[in-house]
């Protein structure tokens, strides 16, 4: 009846962490499933017949050209997404929540309407440097999101003490604030490397060849046994690339800023300087993009109807945007938790595995998804709403595990406990404890799934009902036809979707913090 | 109090989600007909909504890029659901031809086609007609200057001025011809040449390419006919800057394209599928495709009727088919493209 306080800590742990094991695990496999259509695609073709595919000469150039740019694109975007996130998050910047709305559009941002306006500037933006400037300016969103999560809810108290004891200004930002933040960089960095790989559309445009620009060619050459290869390729470099350890998995556990206390830098003289260079950030990211959609829009003569109407589209891309966000968020849950509390071997395959059709194109989850659904489970769900939301999940989920892994990190399996000995149940510990600390981390979840799925294409194309029509494949309908203006009213709608949530969520928890300075 | 917002907000969006979801399944289950389009989506919607007319059958069309339809029918195998495949080139369907994916369309259907731009087996037919042409932007480059011959392109005189699209499919019918009048060796030669001429100019498709030449980022390049009359069409006049110019008569640069359909061998709606390409081949659909107002319904698809009896309707001044002077290749000789490709990975362009 009567039960010591260390009798409860002691029935805690290990059970708790079974059912995320298990979760998680099924979590992981069903995600990278594709890669058994991979399998059996490779199966026919002989080992000497795959490495041949594989080392070509041009492998080599393709590896290099991939290894290179994404280097430098994580490099990049690390500093870009820092810097931006700092200003917005930890400074007395003004006008926070529509800056730090506008700074993730270009994450909405259609690949197409990106790269060619762009090159539309300038034919200078060619080769690698295009390339370059191009996604450092689409993707720093995906270094920005997790790092703004992980400062908003930071603890600045651990800085109080270091300043005290006489740490100067520098030493406390390399010492106390990056170790912190060591998680949601990785994590953006592990998102910013395979975004690039997986890219396709801008690099088409800009004609910069990578591995993945290769296997499109190897699908329109309808040779899916080298596409497969060349996809095998891809697979192993993510996993290098995935298993690479930072240094980061560190067994010091930070405190989280659960006072909501909140002591912003002041800019004082630097506050024009930063507004300025948050702004050119925006207008370039954002501003290149959407006046190159105002233009074509006064310029065009055509105003027929291809495929659905605009409203018909929007509310389709509503609906598979808005639950693939809902059960990417949910789905990363358990395998946040269990990743973050165990750290076993294990536990880091699993959360790595995750990642992989993050690397690969659309094309090879969709061809996998419609292989599945024909021969494995008799057509239930062939080409149907629930498989593009199956698929929407596979191909972006590490967006959504990282934003609300990198929340987990902040909270700690000691307040749960507390709770424990206070007398709650383990949900009630969970809900009342640790949801409310991640809540930003899922709203961020939310809101950056929902921008990826918006834009996706290729998968949608081939897994989509027939007659249901997206955004996105209405979008390429006109493009495909020239016309540019009608296809650039869709690109408009497609941002402002984008927008929403985001700022919605940025508002709601901006206000949740401002409330309990 | 947070905990009751974010309680609050669960409960919201748990409401929300099971009102969307049983609004997800639209799927259409009294689809008579399933077509997977590889033709430019609006040509297709215009002859679907011609051949349905008044009644209320119900077809569906998955739009998508033909090769990547040709893959997923090849990964779907035996259980697909389709029943038609229409391509803006014929090189897909000799593909899913030589994989045994297509039935034999009865002799009744090829009796009614142009047998010249069919499949020789009787696996596909032609419906519409494209050929290649140069779009130049005039302020970039004079006519005069224009090279006659498709050999010309590789001439060191055109660096920095050729616009080309590699990756494009329209493009693997003038390799062929090419490969057909010069031999194997001149053509990879002459890809090494284009290759030079249009460093920093490579588009991955035909739409990109145009729209580049107009824009004066290239001065010229290779595309079919129809993209020059669509551009002016669709753009304002005052941001359209280009212009069109053919190869010289019997070149093997001047190529005719053929956009064509096929039946599936696995086609769960045989019969509506047959009546759909017999409507394609009849002269309503051949003069809606001419440009012509058929039924209160005109569609702006520019490409060439493949009915000998049907010219393209006079309005946008298009050179009529019978006028042309194309190499003489065949359907056969044109295969399913393979060659093409692998002349472009040699050269570097794929």
């Amino acid at each position: 009846m009567l039960e010591t306080t260390s009798a409860r800590l002691r029935n805690l742990s290990l059970p708790d962490y079974k059912i995320a094991l298990v979760l998680s695990l099924l979590i992981a496999l069903s995600l990278s499933s594709p890669l058994i259509f991979l399998g059996i695609e490779l199966k026919g073709l002989g080992f000497s017949s795959l490495l041949t595919n594989c080392l070509r000469p041009l492998t080599l150039s393709l590896l290099v050209n991939t290894l290179e740019l994404s280097v430098l694109v994580s490099a990049s975007t690390l500093i870009l997404g820092f810097f931006c996130a700092w200003l917005i998050e930890q400074t007395n910047i003004k006008f926070k929540n529509i800056l730090g709305t506008l700074l993730v559009v270009p994450f909405a941002v259609p690949d197409f309407i990106i790269s060619f306006s762009w090159y539309s500037l300038s034919p200078s933006v060619h080769g690698i440097f295009g390339a370059l400037l191009v996604m450092t300016f689409a993707l720093y969103p995906l270094m920005y999101f997790p790092i703004a999560s992980a400062l908003r809810s930071y603890n600045k108290d651990l800085e109080e003490v270091a300043r005290s004891l006489g740490a100067s200004k520098i030493a406390v930002f390399f010492k106390i604030l990056v170790p912190q933040l060591k998680k949601a960089i990785f994590g953006g960095t592990m998102l910013v490397l395979l975004t690039v790989f997986s890219e396709y559309g801008a690099f088409e445009i800009l004609g910069y060849q990578t591995f993945t620009t290769e296997i499109f060619t190897e699908f329109n050459n309808f040779d899916l046994k080298a596409a497969a290869s060349l996809a095998l390729v891809l697979v192993v470099l993510s996993l290098v690339a995935l298993f690479i350890n930072f240094g980061v998995e560190s067994s010091s556990k930070p405190v989280s800023n659960l006072t909501g206390y909140r002591k912003n830098v002041d800019l004082g003289k630097w506050h024009p300087l930063a507004m300025v260079f948050i702004l050119s950030v925006i207008a370039v990211s954002v501003g290149i993009p959407i006046s190159t959609c105002i233009y074509w829009i006064f310029n065009q003569k055509a105003t027929y109807v291809i495929g659905a109407s605009l409203l018909s589209s929007l509310v389709h891309s509503f609906i598979y945007c808005f639950l693939s966000a809902f059960v990417a968020t949910i789905l990363a849950l358990p395998v946040a938790l269990y990743t973050e509390r165990k750290k076993t071997a294990f536990s880091h395959i699993i959360f790595r595995t995750t990642y992989i059709m993050y690397g690969l194109p659309g094309i090879i989850t969709a061809l996998a998804l419609t292989y599945f659904s024909l021969y494995y489970l008799k057509g239930f769900l062939f080409q149907s709403s629930e498989m593009v939301v199956i698929a929407y999940v596979i191909l972006f989920y590490p967006l959504a595990l990282v934003c609300v892994k990198s929340a987990v990190a902040r909270t700690s399996k000691r307040f749960e406990e507390q709770a424990l000995t206070l007398g709650k149940t383990k949900t009630q510990a969970f809900f009342r404890v640790t949801l409310p600390i991640i809540a930003p981390g899922l709203a961020s979840s939310f809101a950056l799934m929902f921008s990826a799925c918006i834009t996706e294409l290729t998968a949608t194309l081939l897994l989509k009902p027939i007659g249901v029509e997206t955004l996105a494949t209405n979008f390429w309908y006109y493009e495909q036809n020239l016309a540019f203006g009608q296809a650039s009213e869709i690109a408009l709608v497609i941002i402002a979707l984008g927008l929403i949530p985001s700022f919605f969520f940025n508002r709601y928890f901006q206000g949740l913090s401002a409330k309990t300075t | 109090m947070r905990v009751i917002y974010l309680r609050l907000l669960a409960l919201f969006l748990t409401l929300l989600l099971t009102i969307t979801f049983p609004a997800c399944s639209t799927i259409n289950s009294s689809t008579r007909l399933v077509i997977y389009n590889g033709q430019h989506v609006q040509t297709t919607e215009d002859l679907v909504a011609l051949f349905r007319g008044d009644a209320k059958a119900s077809i569906g069309l998955r739009n998508a890029d033909e090769n990547q339809l040709a893959d997923q029918l090849i990964v779907e195998g035996r259980r697909s659901n389709a029943d038609l495949i229409y391509t803006g080139n014929t090189l897909p369907l000799e593909y899913l031809a030589e994989h045994g994916l297509l039935a034999r369309l009865p002799d009744s259907i090829l009796a009614l086609s142009n047998k010249k731009y069919d499949s020789p087996n009787g696996y596909f037919v032609g419906i519409s007609a494209r050929v290649s042409v140069l779009i130049y932007n005039p302020s970039l480059i004079s006519k005069s200057k224009l090279p006659q011959h498709i050999s010309d392109l590789a001439n060191p005189e055109y660096k920095d001025m050729l616009a080309l699209a590699p990756g494009e499919t329209d493009l693997y019918p003038i390799i062929d011809s090419f490969v057909l009048a010069y031999g194997k060796n001149a053509a990879l030669k002459w890809l090494e040449g284009l290759k030079m001429n249009a460093t920093n100019h490579i588009y991955p498709d035909n739409e990109s390419l145009v729209l580049a030449i107009s824009r004066g980022q290239a001065a010229f390049g290779i595309a079919n006919q129809y993209y020059y009359y669509r551009i002016r069409a669709e753009l304002s006049a005052s941001s359209v800057h280009c212009d069109i110019s053919y190869f010289a008569p019997r070149d093997p640069g001047y190529v005719i394209d053929i956009s064509g359909i096929a039946l599936l061998k696995s086609a769960p709606h045989k019969s509506e599928a047959l009546d759909f390409i017999r409507f394609l081949l009849s002269k309503k659909a051949q003069q809606l495709i001419g440009g012509y107002r058929v039924n209160n319904l005109q569609s702006i698809s520019y490409e060439y009727p493949i009915d000998a009896g049907v010219s393209i309707s006079k309005t946008e001044g298009e050179t009529p088919f019978s006028q042309l002077q194309p190499y003489p290749i065949t359907i056969t000789e044109l295969a399913d493209g393979h060659q093409a490709r692998s002349l472009l990975k040699e050269a570097g362009l794929l």
